[in-house]
């Protein structure tokens, strides 16, 4: 049974007087819904979960699940589950054990929990491995059976706490897709945690974007990489170009002309607009919303070129399919519907 | 350090270990046999079992091997089950000024034993304990009970209470997470800690003697009292037979270490 969760005004310290490690944080996630807590490290994305896992308390605000306060329930009967970055799997328990270690606690009778256990390996690729002892299996193998081990509890909430982080590439994208196979089948309610853009984007529908304790942006995960809602999101999903003008009948007026940009409204105001580093491109003809400036060192990136310019905007970034010779001059393309309004604060 | 370096220095190594650990032990074998060894001779004129029966077949030895056993296994099992509270509240930072509390717990062993058997026996006088195996063993457990936590402290330094939080997500209550998590994750630092506890149990004498009150005779203060016989062939054979349960209780934790893999895969 899938819930909504409703976090409500959360805040955490961890000793009375310690740092407050969470600030006022608000966020819903909807039934069965799949939300990424995107942060750097140190940024409250654990302690945020261990407060839902309730493994913290928090010192102000209420979490809900379906409506209901979980705050005063005690961890094991919240009907959460969370894995972490290493699997922690029971080294002394053989596998089967381990998957089934949830539902011993609930006193589920031992034939039921066999079954269990091979229907939960079957489902992850793992058949007839229940008999081996976790430091049998491979580091993916492992972090498989963490997985099973948390949903055959049937959980309300599923806590993923960086659970790929610690795998090499290959095997990562293999159980990011398996991971979304499970969530979907299942319909649990879950929160992954990752440090990693790319992760949140392939896995959330949503993202929570969290810095420093504080929650930046809530977004559909295509908007919130495409069209952040404020500069610190928009800097941390990779975006580094940021253009401040006044707004005049619809067009944002900057020491390099006007630049048409989609959404502008607020006319006489001034606004910062941005745009994601790969539509800034090196064009070889003059139009609309293009900027003449000077070629700057290129580096070469693998499949493109990037090519720094300094313009009456300040060092743009663009990129080019050929390096270009430094110090000749150049044409930079900022489409006006790849450009957009941005909040300067959060 | 070069190859030939580190050969010297490994034989040099393996000399210490034969000279300090299994020459005494040889020389005290061959004394346990001998009747007439005398200086400078390298091996005993004549040899005797005597000694050996003696010692197999002596009420006394049966008697002190048990009261030795029946201490030193309480004392242990006492002191582990002691030092696994105190041990996790000072390793996993539970407990304020956990740095001095551990100071604490180590004091018994800056203090000479004199003094240590001396006020323990006012103490147990006063609490009309003195002469009983109860006072011994309550002596015994403040020698042993210092290293047990010392070493269970160190050890769980590197436990993951992850394991425990994982346990607790999934529905473990408290009594589950103690048998099901704990103790197995722990099992081989309990393991180490209960064999020293045991051994530093069986090889007390003054704390034996003093709280006992000579009523509570175990096989150290045979030994001794057999040192002051002017027998050494008797001694060196009590000598051998008081080395033995300790050395046995180390290699099953070796043995048992072993076949957990321990301790690399439950701590961290």
């Amino acid at each position: 049974m899938s819930v909504p969760v409703e976090i409500v005004g959360v805040a955490h310290r961890y000793t009375p007087r310690g740092p407050v490690v969470i600030h006022d944080l608000s966020l819903e996630v909807r039934a069965g819904g799949l939300t990424t807590i995107l942060g750097p490290s140190g940024s409250g994305k654990s302690t945020l979960l261990g407060l839902v896992a309730g493994i913290e308390s928090p010192t102000a605000g209420d979490i809900l699940f379906d409506g209901a306060s979980i705050v005063a329930v005690p961890s094991a009967t919240r009907g959460v589950a969370l894995v972490l970055q290493q699997p922690h799997l029971f080294p002394y328990m053989s596998v089967g054990d381990n998957v089934t270690f949830g539902l011993a606690a609930r006193g589920v009778r031992r034939a039921t929990r066999t079954a269990e256990a091979e229907r939960w390996l079957a489902a992850v690729g793992l058949d007839g491995m229940a008999g081996r002892r976790p430091r049998e299996l491979s580091g993916g193998e492992q972090q498989r059976v963490a997985l099973i081990r948390a949903l055959a509890t049937e959980p309300r909430v599923l806590l993923l706490d960086e659970p790929l982080a610690s795998l090499d590439p290959q095997v990562r994208g293999a159980l990011q897709t398996l991971l979304r196979e499970l969530v979907t089948e299942t319909g649990v309610t879950t929160l992954m945690v990752t440090h990693d853009l790319s992760e949140a984007m392939s896995m959330g529908e949503r993202t929570a974007l969290l810095l420093t304790g504080n929650l930046i942006a809530d977004e559909v995960s295509e908007v919130l990489f495409n069209r952040p809602p404020n500069r610190d999101a928009a800097e941390f999903v990779g975006i580094s170009t940021f253009i401040t003008g006044e707004v005049v009948d619809g067009d944002l007026q900057t020491p390099a002309g006007p630049l048409a940009v989609d959404g502008l409204v607020a006319n006489g105001r001034p606004a910062l607009v941005a745009i994601r580093p790969e539509h800034v491109r090196l064009v070889d003809v003059d139009g609309p919303n293009v900027i003449a400036g000077h070629a700057g060192p290129s580096t070469f990136r693998g499949e493109y070129w990037d090519v720094q310019v300094e313009t009456h905007l300040g060092a743009l970034r663009a990129r080019s399919q050929e390096p270009t010779h430094e110090g000749a001059t150049c044409l930079v393309v900022l489409p006006g519907n790849r450009l957009f309004p941005i909040a300067d604060a959060t | 350090m070069t190859a030939p370096g580190r050969r010297g220095v490994s034989a040099l190594g393996w000399l210490l270990l034969g000279g300090l650990a299994v020459l005494p032990l040889i020389v005290i074998g061959v004394q346990a046999l001998a009747t007439r060894w005398f200086f400078p001779d390298l091996v005993p004129q004549e040899w005797t079992f005597a000694s050996v029966r003696g010692l197999a077949s002596g009420g006394a030895t049966r008697s002190a091997v048990f009261e030795s056993l029946v201490v030193s296994l309480t004392a242990a099992l006492a002191s582990v089950l002691l030092a696994i509270p105190a041990a996790r509240s000072l390793a996993l930072g539970r407990l304020r000024h956990a740095r001095l509390v551990g100071l604490g717990f180590l004091l018994p062993t800056v203090i000479p034993p004199v003094a240590l058997a001396m006020g323990l026996n006012v103490v147990l006088l006063k609490a009309d304990l003195a002469g009983t195996r109860a006072a011994v063993i309550f002596a015994h457990l403040v020698a042993t009970l210092p290293y047990a936590v010392l070493v269970l402290t160190a050890a769980l330094t590197r436990y993951d209470v992850a394991y425990e939080r994982q346990a607790a997500v999934l529905g473990a209550g408290a009594g589950r997470i103690l048998g099901r998590v704990f103790l197995p994750l722990a099992l081989p630092a309990i393991m180490v800690c209960a064999a020293l506890a045991f051994t530093v149990s069986w090889s007390q004498y003054l704390l034996t003697l003093l709280p006992g009150g000579g009523r509570v005779i175990t096989l150290p203060v045979l030994l001794l009292v057999a040192s002051d016989g002017g027998n050494p062939t008797a001694a060196a054979a009590l000598a051998l037979a008081t080395a033995i349960p300790p050395a046995i209780a180390i290699l099953l934790v070796v043995r048992r270490l072993d076949a957990l893999g321990a301790p690399a895969r439950p701590l961290r």
